[in-house]
């Protein structure tokens, strides 16, 4: 940065990074009531942790009654893929409504690996679209041998 | 978290590594009630040898969650936009794993500063578990 008039290099304020603006917390002692914690630091409560929508899906009675619709036994499949995309924070005491479809469905290595891909998303109480996901799944379907 | 830790961070950077206990039984207990995912190939042994795999297996969730985590440990909760993983291999009990995360681009958009991170989860003899990325968006204050 020096010398910036000899090398055409003029940095103007407007040129600089500019900084986020987030907040530090220090943490020193226990913290008993979490959400009590959450509302004095300016949320309205525990925000959903990254991966939390993917409990939304095994709430229902029967979790795994949309893959034995499909046919598919659990045993055999394996997660492959996952994706979020947020929209809204989500936090402790909203309620949620999840819509899934289907994607796609493939087949890899000769049809020994099948993919089928969810759509889903998630709405607030507020009907507010927080958040969508795609979960592809993969079936084993020669590894049993 | 060091403070402006995030305003020092630049392309090429990486976030700091964060480093998961030898995954156990138990651990998978408790992600199965933690989440509601009871499949039966993460918590019963006899099952998963059934159904062709050597042992129970950890739920490919937890492993992207260790990654959350990893993102967490640094950024704000909830400026998370993105976030995706390819599970590449499966996770035995007793492996140890490495969560790691390097930010590939930075942007100044409107009023936002938008990180990509690229993001790897490996075992003890470096090979690769998980492979993902995420956006990350911070609110840039006011000049």
């Amino acid at each position: 940065m020096e010398n910036p008039r000899k090398y055409g290099f003029m940095f103007r304020d407007k040129d600089m990074y500019t900084m986020p603006n987030y907040t530090t917390v220090e943490v020193d002692s226990t913290i008993v009531d979490l959400a009590d914690f959450a509302k004095k630091n300016g949320h309205p409560s525990i925000l959903a942790p990254p991966t939390f929508l993917t409990t939304i899906g095994y709430e229902q009675e029967k979790p795994y009654q949309y893959l034995e619709d499909l046919g598919i036994p659990i045993g055999s499949i394996l997660h492959a893929r996952q994706e979020y995309t947020n929209y809204e924070p989500i936090y402790a005491g909203d309620e949620l409504r999840m819509e899934s479809k289907i994607g796609e469905i493939y087949e890899k290595k000769d049809g020994m690996l099948e993919f089928v891909s969810f759509i889903s998303n998630y709405k607030n109480q507020k009907n507010v679209l927080v958040a969508e996901s795609v979960s592809t799944l993969v079936l084993r379907n020669n590894e049993k041998k | 978290m060091k403070k402006n830790e995030i305003n020092n961070f630049r392309i090429g950077d990486e976030i700091p590594n964060f480093h998961i206990k030898p995954i156990s039984r138990s651990m998978l207990t408790l992600y199965a009630s933690a989440s509601g995912d009871y499949n039966p190939i993460h918590i019963d042994s006899d099952y998963a040898k059934k159904s062709g795999l050597p042992d129970v297996i950890a739920h490919g969730m937890l492993i992207m969650s260790f990654l959350g985590q990893t993102i967490t440990n640094i950024f704000p909760q909830g400026s998370i936009k993105k976030f995706e993983s390819k599970f590449i291999a499966m996770t035995n009990i007793n492996d140890c794993l490495t969560c790691k995360g390097k930010i590939i681009n930075i942007e100044l958009k409107d009023s936002l500063k938008r990180f990509s991170l690229k993001l790897l989860v490996i075992d003890s003899s470096g090979k690769k578990k998980l492979s993902g990325s995420a956006i990350v968006e911070l609110k840039l204050k006011e000049k």
